[in-house]
């Protein structure tokens, strides 16, 4: 090529030292130079690069508090939400209140640091709910594979492990609470938080991917749990596993899979029977599937809990949810949800099942009906939710008929950042 | 005391896969559906010990997962953007860009269109749905079908930019996971017209529309005389070392460019 290095300095001085010039107000120059051979189409591209780093507005700055931190991040969840549940219970001369209620859902700071050397740590704390819902420390010692050590949810229940700003339906399905929400006696407090070590990883680019963990029998979601030595009730670990498949095909995607989880010394009924020798288990089957605008996501749950009805007896409480949605256009989808649960005669209440519903009394088994819009504002990041929720339990645990219903509208808006 | 020693087992099991070379690429459909899968393939039989893992799921992706430390290369059919420059410094990423080779958008209409060839105004009013019906472009009377790439693909933003002025796409447009999805709908529908890589125009049942007198083939987008020519990157986060560099370098090699050719890419020189 025929360069005059004088000259190519100058025009990169030019390119490079002016802090007014932006990038793209280069780019007639830099193309010039490559039609005339002082620069290679390389050569065009660094500068490029360069110009465009030099002119870029970095968005946010954040310094890492220790020497070894090379990487530091900051995240933020915000979740308003507005429920209104009406209760109708059968027989009854007088319903509970309604609730009628805005309130904060999530309120998240995420700080996930990297440490170099493959090791890094992520704390995520939700002033809503005064708890950490992440605090680990990561080991990916490969993009295959990574250690978890700390406080996280296990891999069982896949809709209980999938992003709460991702719910398509505002909140997780009944079948879902059920199974993890803290254990009251008939909640089961499976799955969710835990605090202990978490392997997770893929086999190659089969689409093979397995996770296992070892924890602490007790669902952790609040300071006092976290910190806790431990006592009689959850001196035994708590074990999981699972496996999948995830493929793509053209615009369809896949995911399934199964997961297990056993937690010795978690069943029998009530909380003062936890830690005298009742064993609880935990089973999930899971199929989540994309194409184009359309997307379906069901689960299949079932527990063995070793006396786990009031009457002594063991319990095998189970269900499962079916959920499409469609984006009628490219920002406005469109979500149904059907959740049906039979506890087996452990027994299960509206407020169980239905966030922020009331009571209604103990019954055998409940089914959940949703529907409802999610609007894209800024994609999943700034997005409006509303629909309507209908759910009913029936039938004592004892078999007698009974029935209490709650119906009501749940709206929340959603900023991420 | 059997579950201790089963998880003992897996952990161990894991960790000695380890230490096998891994190189994860991912982003752009019009590189990885069919040039880079391929020079992995070649570059896997000289080097046994490497395994690969491709995703192509759009350029989007691709910068996305270097920013994000997911992949050690990023495809792209696009340069990257001032706000991903921005997103990737705040996390101390430096964006490498590296032209792998450069390709055309070629504009693909049914084999049965009796167009002859098209201006770069007419492929604007067509695209931003200005023009509806193909005789309003010198075509047989019909409907005008628009088969366009995803929101997360280079070539999206790409065409937008190069061949509509920067404006919207038409509303009725559809949008297509790949190229060959394009290229299979335009393929039956005779009234269907599309963009799609180099590498893709040699299906049947379409073909390739001239844009003021000029084809998408080396020599023209050689020269930038054809109007939709642009040239394709692997991006890495600052100057790539390993074996990233050592795949980078057989890319840009005499192998790989040979490969690129035949795929239907223009190699660099």
């Amino acid at each position: 090529m025929n360069r005059s290095p004088f000259f190519v300095a100058f025009l990169l001085c030019a390119c490079l030292g002016l802090k007014t010039l932006r990038a793209q107000d280069s780019g007639a120059l830099i193309n010039a130079l490559v039609r005339k051979g002082i620069l290679s189409n390389q050569e065009a591209e660094d500068i490029r690069a360069e110009l465009l780093r030099e002119s870029a507005v970095v968005p946010s700055v954040v310094y890492g508090g220790a020497k070894s931190t090379h990487r530091l991040s900051v995240g933020g969840r915000l979740q308003l939400q507005y429920s209104h549940l009406d209760m109708d219970t059968a027989g009854t001369a007088l319903d509970p209140a309604a609730t009628n209620h805005v309130f904060l859902r999530r309120v998240y700071l995420t700080l996930k640091a990297g440490l170099g050397g493959d090791w890094g740590t992520v704390l995520t704390y939700d002033f809503a709910a005064a708890g950490y819902d992440d605090a680990f420390i990561e080991w990916k010692p490969s993009p295959d594979f990574f250690f978890n050590f700390g406080l996280r949810k296990v891999n069982v229940a896949y809709e209980e492990r999938a992003s709460s700003g991702n719910i398509r339906a505002i909140e997780r399905s009944s079948l879902t609470r059920y199974f993890v929400e803290s254990n009251n006696g008939r909640r089961l407090g499976a799955a969710g938080y835990r605090i202990g070590a978490f392997v997770e990883g893929k086999v190659g680019s089969t689409g093979l991917f397995y996770n296992v963990a070892i924890t602490n029998p007790e669902r952790s979601e609040s300071f006092s749990l976290g910190s806790s030595s431990g006592d009689a009730s959850n001196n035994r670990a708590a074990y999981w596993g699972g496996i999948g498949m995830t493929g793509k095909n053209g615009s369809l995607a896949w995911t399934t899979g199964i997961g297990a989880g056993r937690l010795p010394d978690q069943g029998g009924s009530g909380t003062a029977n936890l830690g005298r020798g009742s064993d609880l288990s935990i089973y999930s089957a899971y199929v989540d599937v994309t194409s184009d605008r359309f997307t379906f996501l069901g689960e299949y749950l079932q527990g063995d809990v070793e006396r786990g009805t009031p009457a002594g007896s063991d319990a095998k409480p189970r269900g499962y949810f079916l959920q499409p949605s469609v984006f009628v256009t490219e920002s406005i989808e469109v979500v149904l949800r059907y959740s049906s649960l039979n506890t087996d005669g452990r027994g299960v209440t509206l407020a169980d099942v239905i966030r922020s519903s009331p009571t209604g009394g103990v019954m055998n088994r409940s089914e959940e009906w949703y529907a409802g819009a999610n609007l894209y504002l800024r994609g999943n990041d700034l997005k409006y939710q509303l629909g309507v929720t209908s759910a009913k339990t029936r039938e004592t645990t004892a078999g007698a008929p009974a029935e209490a219903e709650a119906l009501g509208v749940r709206s929340q808006l959603q900023v991420q950042f | 005391m059997k579950i201790c020693s089963l998880i003992l087992a897996t952990l161990l099991w894991v960790a000695s896969h380890a230490s096998a070379q891994r190189l994860v690429i991912k982003g752009s459909d019009t590189l990885g559906a069919k040039l880079v899968p391929q020079l992995a393939e070649e570059y896997r039989a000289k080097n046994p010990g490497v395994s690969f893992e491709i995703a192509a799921e759009g350029s989007t992706t691709g910068i996305a997962a270097i920013t994000d430390g997911t992949a050690q290369i990023g495809m792209s059919s696009r340069r990257a953007k001032p706000t991903e420059v921005s997103a990737a410094q705040a996390k101390g990423v430096t964006m490498k860009p590296i032209i792998v080779a450069y390709d055309g958008m070629a504009v693909v209409v049914h084999a049965s269109n009796p167009l002859s060839q098209l201006t770069k105004r007419q492929v604007e009013q067509i695209f931003t749905g200005a023009v509806s019906d193909w005789s309003a472009v010198g075509g047989a009377p019909g409907k005008i079908s628009i088969y366009t790439r995803n929101t997360s693909s280079g070539t999206y933003s790409d065409w937008k930019e190069l061949a509509m002025n920067k404006k919207d796409y038409a509303k009725s447009s559809q949008k297509m996971a790949g190229n060959e999805q394009i290229v299979a709908e335009v393929a039956k529908n005779p009234n269907g017209i599309g963009y799609v890589g180099l590498a893709y125009l040699h299906a049947e049942g379409i073909k390739v529309v001239p844009i003021d007198g000029h084809s998408p083939t080396e020599e023209e987008v050689r020269s930038k005389k054809y109007p939709y020519a642009r040239p394709t990157f692997y991006y890495t986060d600052g100057e790539p070392t390993g074996e990233t560099a050592k795949f980078i370098a057989f890319t840009l090699g005499k192998e790989g460019q040979s490969i690129a050719r035949k795929v239907g890419f223009v190699p660099v020189e």
